[in-house]
């Protein structure tokens, strides 16, 4: 019986002191400096095992670092087809041109651009988790004793911590924002909700650990408008709801998600849409246009990409979120991948696997810059517009720009790319006057 | 396998008989984790793997290059035909056709490194391995080259390979008499056609890495 009394005074200690250290501040939007000092002693760790590892590697290079795999392991010849083909006829045609093919055929098998985004960023350096020890051997004593106490804190303190927060917040932002739905509609009601939904916002980001700065705050999404940003995690809304307030888009889902989504909607229009509904472009684009003309409606936040991308490159932007008119608010997200890994790689992990990975991480640090808005210009069609805008974001947050679409994940590449190949190869032959 | 094949993968070098042994274990490395990635972390790779790669499916003669890894030719196997599957050395054993010619290779060295890359090539041609690439051998990777124009006709697809065969005739047979039937390309005529033309720098993959950077070719 007293070890039953001991352990709920325990419980409530704790809890106690969390809501007074983390919770309450958060909610205030004030900081006490603890997570500031946390990562000051998390950088000084990871910068001190990255010299233990230099120092233990004993191979005669000049540079240990190796070159990021966001720039590739192979050397390319982007030589264009024609001055490569033309190079090599001695013999008119296909017994050489054959060679340029075939190199590019073993090029794309050694390493290609597309697979490589949808499994996590390669670091620099190993930052002491397991899960990216994939280059780093042992190398001394000391590491692999920080390397204990870093896995009993994660997992032994930072977890449990996390998993308490996350609950807090989850559990306020549906009581909450179910409280403010009962209210009748006016501006009260959408203060309040705006309220609400901040302040779970912090409490959640500050269960993930997270670090966000944000830059160019004068160019924050305005009301009416549509908010585009590229997409690694399912945190993502998170990171930006933690600044400001968006009418979210997206499917309904079942279980938690779902309650959350219902409750939600009752406080702030956010834009649900059942399963049936999504295959119906008309239909999306024309709420989504109803809710954008209404000036008074929050922002809506799309992630154009359709699904998960590593972070290192920006995908192919589905051309829909820019048919609906209106201005749209670019946002660019870039993760430092060293101190956890945001990405959800979602043929590999599930969403709970995916979160206690999250959980355990040391951080989730991220850069948020705000972009100058932009609309569509006379002329030009809603696939460049997309273009535009995703070249934008990529020089921004230093990603590189991938044309290809962000589906490839899993399904197969259209047949009418090749054909395109094969024409531009056959119209080469034509014109060198080969035929006839 | 390892055992029998004589090939110590695990070590920095790979040492089939008649190529040097300078692959680094760094290479090695990337491209088993390239393996992992193909085929999904199984120990084998299968045809259906290589669809999973969108860069491939630009290529034209894809068909023919996935092919090439399966053929019990190129993985110096004694038969013939085709296997299912392939394990990692079956793929660092194709992969290795592609190796850039290193600094120090001498002269018997450099032939026999760009015969092996020729017969790679001479194998995607001669579908049917009969050691002899056959007019209608060559017409089929015309067309599957072309095949994506819709304006150039069957025809005119037939006609470049004829065009292209007769030169390869004259040069490996000289001038042919009425009556004689020029039966297909060997492995020597092939090797004729390409003398004097420098292929080993047009057939490789280069990695990236410190070592590469100093040589400076």
């Amino acid at each position: 019986e007293d070890v039953g009394w001991a352990v709920v005074r325990v419980g409530a200690v704790w809890l106690g002191l969390v809501l007074a250290l983390i919770v309450v501040p958060s909610a205030l939007g004030v900081s006490l400096g603890i997570s500031e000092a946390y990562m000051w002693v998390l950088v000084k760790t990871l910068e001190w095992a990255t010299i233990r590892i230099e120092k233990g590697v004993k191979k005669p290079q000049p540079q240990m670092l190796k070159t990021p795999a966001a720039n590739g392991i192979i050397e390319r010849d982007e030589t264009p087809m024609e001055k490569e083909i033309a190079r090599l006829h001695r013999v008119d045609f296909e017994f050489s041109d054959i060679f340029y093919f075939c190199r590019k055929g073993f090029e794309a098998i050694v390493e290609d651009e597309v697979t490589q985004r949808f499994s996590s960023e390669e670091l620099v350096s190993w930052n002491l988790l397991t899960r990216t020890n994939v280059n780093f051997h042992y190398i001394s004593l000391r590491l692999t004793v920080v390397w204990v106490i870093g896995v009993i804190v994660r997992y032994c303190f930072l977890l449990p911590l996390r998993f308490t927060l996350a609950a807090i917040g989850i559990t306020s932002m549906i009581v909450g924002t179910t409280m403010v739905g009962q209210l009748p509609n006016s501006s009260v009601k959408n203060y309040l909700s705006e309220v609400v939904h901040l302040t779970c916002s912090r409490i959640l980001v500050r269960a993930l650990s997270g670090t966000i700065r944000y830059h160019n705050k004068e160019n924050k999404p305005q009301k009416g408008g549509i908010c585009v940003a590229n997409h690694t995690s399912p945190i993502d809304a998170i990171i930006l709801t933690n600044d400001g307030c968006y009418a979210m888009v997206g499917q309904v889902h079942g279980g938690l998600m779902g309650v959350i989504q219902r409750a939600t909607v009752k406080a702030c229009p956010h834009v649900w849409f059942e399963r049936s509904e999504v295959k119906d472009r008309h239909l999306v684009t024309k709420r989504l246009r109803e809710h954008v003309a209404d000036k008074s409606k929050l922002p809506i936040l799309i992630f154009p990409e359709g699904t998960c991308i590593n972070n290192t490159s920006v995908m192919m932007f589905k051309k829909g979120s820019f048919e609906i008119g209106g201005t749209i608010y670019p946002v660019a997200i870039k993760y430092d991948p060293q101190f956890g890994d945001a990405f959800w790689n979602s043929s590999k992990y599930n969403i709970v696997s995916y979160l206690l990975r999250i959980m355990t991480s040391w951080a989730i640090v991220c850069n948020v810059w705000y972009m100058p808005p932009m609309v569509r210009e006379e002329g030009e069609d809603a696939v460049q517009f997309a273009n535009r805008v995703r070249s934008a974001i990529a020089r921004q947050g230093g990603l590189t720009e991938l044309p290809w679409d962000g589906g490839l994940k899993r399904a197969k590449v259209k047949d009418t790319f090749r054909e395109e190949q094969q024409k531009n190869y056959s119209k080469m032959l034509v014109r060198n006057g080969s035929i006839g | 396998p390892g055992a029998s094949r004589g090939l110590p993968c695990a070590q920095g070098s790979l040492s089939p008989p008649s190529f040097p042994p300078t692959v680094t274990s760094e290479q090695i490395e990337h491209l088993h984790r390239r393996f992992k990635q193909l085929s999904q972390d199984q120990l084998t790779i299968r045809k259906e793997n290589f669809d999973s790669i969108p860069d491939l499916e630009f290529n034209p003669i894809r068909g023919k290059i996935v092919h090439a890894f399966f053929d019990k030719r190129n993985l110096r196997q004694e038969s013939d035909g085709l296997v299912d599957e392939i394990n990692f050395e079956d793929f660092l054993t194709i992969m290795s056709y592609f190796r850039p010619i290193e600094m120090n290779m001498d002269e018997e060295q450099l032939d026999r490194f760009r015969k092996e890359k020729l017969k790679f090539l001479f194998h995607m041609y001669d579908s049917d391995h009969d050691g002899k690439i056959t007019l209608q051998e060559y017409r089929n990777v015309v067309e599957e080259l072309l095949s994506g124009n819709p304006h150039l006709e069957k025809e005119s697809a037939r006609s470049i390979a004829d065009g292209a065969m007769m030169e390869a005739a004259s040069i490996c047979v000289g001038q042919m008499g009425p009556d004689q039937v020029y039966e297909g390309i060997t492995f020597e005529d092939f090797l004729k056609m390409w003398q004097g033309i420098d292929i080993e720098t047009k057939m490789h993959v280069r990695f990236l890495n410190m070592e590469t950077i100093a040589h400076c070719y």
